[in-house]
């Protein structure tokens, strides 16, 4: 199991690295620190998950862990000042529900965690991925130079 | 720092055997998602594409049932069919 993560997340990471060899940018310090959050979060969602999975209840983890992730962007995006439209928000809405459904699973054979542990790797795997998210969108497009020259006071525009 | 977590825990991490070299390929298609996803807050909403992305065990569900012949719950279905509708309403508005 973790050597599956470590070899996935090894591979990911080399290719990201020749991704942005590939096209040099100019990030500023924020820049780095956003990747380095959206770091920490990946790394902290696969670890929670992983344990979630390995020793607790799939049908309590799998759903919160991807519940959190859906909705840790949503609150970052919204309290940054996003406003979708209403059928956009019609879509955000339905989609929290119906990726619980869809996430829970049956749970098959015997769970050695407590329930409250379940409920901390599941909450903690679902903030992790959702911090990902949140800050992998705080990176702009356009290069560090460029933003300092003009400066819309909205860092994620 | 799944490396240091590993380690902390006292458990085995090394990549021996095929199946932890097969996940290799979930490395590529993650450095993938995350080139997309970039990309997808940079022209969109983060609102957006953070939830839709937060939809993939959607994908882990139907690829277990199509590649897997894995049975799909009814409660599953009825998160998936949700989902079509969510996707819908979110391209639409």
């Amino acid at each position: 199991m973790w050597a599956v993560a470590v070899a996935a997340q090894f591979v990911a990471a080399v290719l990201t690295t020749g991704l942005a060899l590939a096209f040099v940018g100019d990030p500023a310090t924020t820049d780095w620190l956003w990747a380095l959050g959206a770091g920490v979060g990946s790394g902290g969602g696969t670890v929670f998950l992983y344990r979630g999975l390995g020793s607790g209840r799939m049908g309590v983890v799998a759903p919160l862990s991807a519940v959190g992730t859906a909705l840790v962007p949503l609150v970052v995006g919204v309290v940054a000042g996003e406003r979708p439209g209403a059928l956009t928000w019609t879509g955000v809405v339905l989609a929290l529900p119906a990726v619980w459904l869809v996430a829970r699973t049956p749970d098959t054979g015997t769970s050695t965690s407590s329930a409250a542990q379940d409920l901390t790797n599941g909450l903690l795997a679902g903030l992790g991925f959702g911090a990902l998210f949140a800050a992998l969108g705080q990176v702009p497009e356009r290069p560090a130079s460029d933003r300092s020259r003009s400066r819309s006071g909205a860092p994620w525009s | 720092m799944t490396i240091g977590v590993a380690t902390a825990l006292g458990v085995a991490w090394l990549p021996r055997d095929r199946a932890a070299f097969t996940a290799a390929w979930a490395g590529v298609l993650s450095a993938a998602a995350t080139l997309m996803f970039l990309l997808a807050t940079q022209s969109g909403l983060l609102t957006v594409a953070g939830v839709l992305s937060a939809l993939y065990p959607a994908v882990t569900v139907a690829l277990a049932a199509v590649v897997l012949r894995e049975a799909i719950h009814r409660h599953q279905a009825v998160g998936l069919a949700l989902i079509g509708v969510a996707v819908a309403c979110v391209a639409a508005g």
